[in-house]
């Protein structure tokens, strides 16, 4: 294998392992302030409210050994299994608690994670066996992974989702001095919505650099706009969404990637 | 069955009568009158938005009936009456009800405010296969008030009614309901927030606002001016807040403030959380678009719900402790089970309240001062305390 390519695939193993580690992370900190397991365990179940916390708070520790776990040879199989598992459980068990709104599309996106921790295992194995190609279901999943995600996010915006309305407002109210109305905003979203899912789709049948590079964009945006109308002290839910610009980031370096090799393969 | 008064905005002449019915029928009416038996002087009110609840799967499993939902409107009532009802699907009519409307002269009052009213009970919670406890014996706690003073008006619930609105759930809220009726069947109407327990269709099918005046009835805002001078503000935490709620808070306040001596508020999710993670965005919003506006225009109180515990804060004022600022309570404990609170957060001081028990609230209104108390499970006091009507002024009342 060449220096390029094993720079490539150390690349884009570390960016899964990073994506992983802020991902997990926001659920470890949302575990421990207190999640839906204690509240399903207190309030459904009886369980005490010490019992419940401990168990969570011992969830979140087993996630961060996971994580560590992920940076071993010998260890990362193991770990990225039981972190899959867990998001499986999680999203499911949160989806059966209720007490949200746009569930069903919360849950879709919560799916669009849970091979997560396997494609990360995937690029990892690439590397250590210093395989440099990735096969066809490899690329689906991710671009399966995008197109829920901005799937999700484009069914959220036709529905009028308020906390999205809420950003839009807050955007512009405290960035800008254009005063905006909640009509204009759910306008907005319309255009957005389109967007969304038309490149949803377009990841999937006809992706390109450029729509790889505004799935970034956007990505990055939506997820720093948590940020920026909460407050830095909001960084949990920033976290949460680091998969939905690094995931089409590792879709335009595989593709580039390959791009790459067939024009060294049709100048030899 | 399920039989249930709400109030909306002017609760001195209109009222919206909701029930169920196990068959759909061709004519759903309620018969309505000021007389105790019904023999004369009757009017009747079509059921103006009715169908089937909507049934998934999981409701099937669990064993709840197929139903239908029932609202029918009354309107151009008498202030300060007792109105006599009875509601009828085809020639089949229930047990005659009453409710007493709202006054048209100023006069002291109360009402009970609380939320969270989903599961309790024995472990595991099931909604159907076990007793709901603790939700039960705090809506005999509701009736037995009610008999007691006569000056509860009514019942603000402030959301989480149960884990979900889908009808295996909703179908035993509604069945415990029943036992917040005296032993003379009075209803007490309810003034109705949603909470984030509240997304599924069977809230906007069961709970339904009526022809309201504003604009924007379909998004659960709206002002009950509960007296001529005394108002209640209720917020929806669980669509935009900075859209047109917030313009609707703006004008509302700006247009209704001043004539009144008291503006309480309520909504489900808190400003100032006893329980959650302060920082959530959601409480953060309410912090960043509301609170702004219950300062400015000085209202009297804040009712709070969603944590699963009791509190009441210090007086707060621009993100600090200040005797002129507004006391938010509540929290939550009409059945649910309770979480431990954190006191230390800044927001509470000594004369705070802050436990992990199940409680209501009443809000005892007269002409300058309102005493607050918390009952707890067994009608004991857990704590009470009294605040005093805020006089506020527009600008232009203060020029002249």
């Amino acid at each position: 294998m060449s220096s390029v390519n094993f720079y490539k695939l150390t690349t884009i193993a570390t960016i899964f392992k990073i994506t992983l580690v802020f991902y997990i992370l926001a659920f470890c900190l949302k575990l421990y302030k207190g999640a839906v397991i204690s509240s399903v365990l207190v309030v459904e179940n009886g369980f005490s409210e010490q019992f419940s916390f401990w168990i969570e708070k011992s969830i979140a520790i087993l996630l961060l050994f996971c994580l560590i776990g992920v940076f071993f040879k010998s260890t990362y199989k193991l770990s990225l299994w039981l972190i899959s598992t867990f998001l499986v459980l999680y999203s499911l068990l949160s989806y059966a608690n209720g007490g949200k709104a746009f569930l069903e599309l919360s849950l879709i996106s919560a799916i669009s994670k849970w091979w997560l921790p396997i494609l990360t295992l995937i690029s990892i194995h690439h590397f250590y066996n210093r395989k440099a190609k990735f096969n066809r279901w490899f690329l689906l999943s991710i671009q399966f992974s995008v197109f829920l995600i901005f799937l999700s996010h484009g069914i959220g915006c036709f529905l009028k989702n308020g906390v999205y309305i809420d950003y839009i407002l807050g955007f512009f109210r405290d960035f800008s001095a254009i005063p905006m109305k909640q009509k204009d905003a759910e306008q907005f979203l319309n255009i957005i919505g389109v967007i969304d899912v038309a490149v949803a789709v377009l990841v999937m049948i006809k992706s390109s650099n450029y729509l790889l590079y505004w799935l970034i964009f956007w990505g990055f945006l939506t997820a720093m706009l948590r940020v920026l109308d909460a407050s830095i002290l909001n960084y949990v839910e920033f976290l949460i969404r680091v998969p939905h610009f690094t995931l089409p980031l590792v879709l335009l370096l595989i593709r580039n990637y390959k791009n790459e090799t067939s024009a060294v393969s049709s100048k030899t | 069955m399920h039989p249930r008064v709400i109030w909306t905005e002017k609760p001195s002449e209109h009222a919206i009568v909701s029930w169920t019915s196990s068959v759909f029928g061709t004519d759903n009416y309620v018969v309505f009158g000021t007389n105790k038996q019904l023999n004369k002087n009757t009017l009747q009110s079509k059921s103006l938005k009715e169908g089937k609840i909507t049934m998934r799967s999981m409701d099937y499993e669990e064993g709840v009936p197929e139903a239908y939902y029932h609202h029918a409107e009354l309107k151009n009532l008498n202030s300060s009456t007792t109105y006599y009802f009875k509601f009828c699907t085809d020639n089949t009519c229930s047990d005659i009800y009453y409710f007493i409307t709202a006054p048209e002269k100023d006069q002291s009052y109360s009402i009970i405010s609380g939320g969270d009213s989903r599961l309790g009970g024995k472990k595991p919670r099931f909604a159907g296969r076990t007793p709901l406890i603790e939700r039960q014996k705090m809506n005999k706690m509701i009736a037995k008030m009610t008999e007691e003073d006569p000056s509860i008006l009514a019942f603000a619930h402030g959301g989480d009614y149960c884990t979900t609105a889908d009808w295996r759930h909703l179908y035993y809220w509604f069945e415990d309901h029943e036992l917040t009726i005296t032993k003379d069947k009075r209803i007490l109407p309810l003034i109705l927030t949603r909470g984030n327990h509240e997304h599924e269709i069977g809230f906007l099918e069961n709970f339904w606002l009526g022809e309201i005046s504003n604009e924007h009835s379909d998004g659960y805002f709206f002002m009950t001016q509960i007296t001529p001078t005394s108002a209640l503000l209720t917020l929806n935490t669980e669509t935009s807040m900075a859209g047109d709620q917030l313009e609707f808070l703006e004008e509302t306040l700006e247009e209704h403030r001043a004539k009144n001596n008291w503006m309480f508020v309520q909504y489900h999710k808190p400003a100032y959380p006893a329980v959650k993670d302060f920082n959530r965005e959601d409480f953060y919003h309410v912090r960043k678009y509301w609170v702004p506006l219950f300062e400015k225009h000085k209202i009297s109180m804040a009712l709070e719900s969603d944590g699963h515990s009791l509190k009441k804060t210090a007086p707060i004022l621009d993100g600090k402790i200040d005797p002129k600022g507004i006391i938010y309570i509540g929290e939550g404990g009409l059945g649910v089970p309770q979480r431990e609170p954190f006191p230390e957060r800044w927001f509470f001081d000594e004369e705070s309240i802050v436990e992990a028990k199940h409680h209501l609230w009443k809000i005892s209104v007269d002409d300058t001062i309102a005493n607050v108390t918390a009952f707890g499970i067994e009608q004991d006091t857990l704590h009470s305390f009294s605040v005093t009507s805020k006089v506020f002024e527009t600008k232009s009342e203060v020029h002249e």
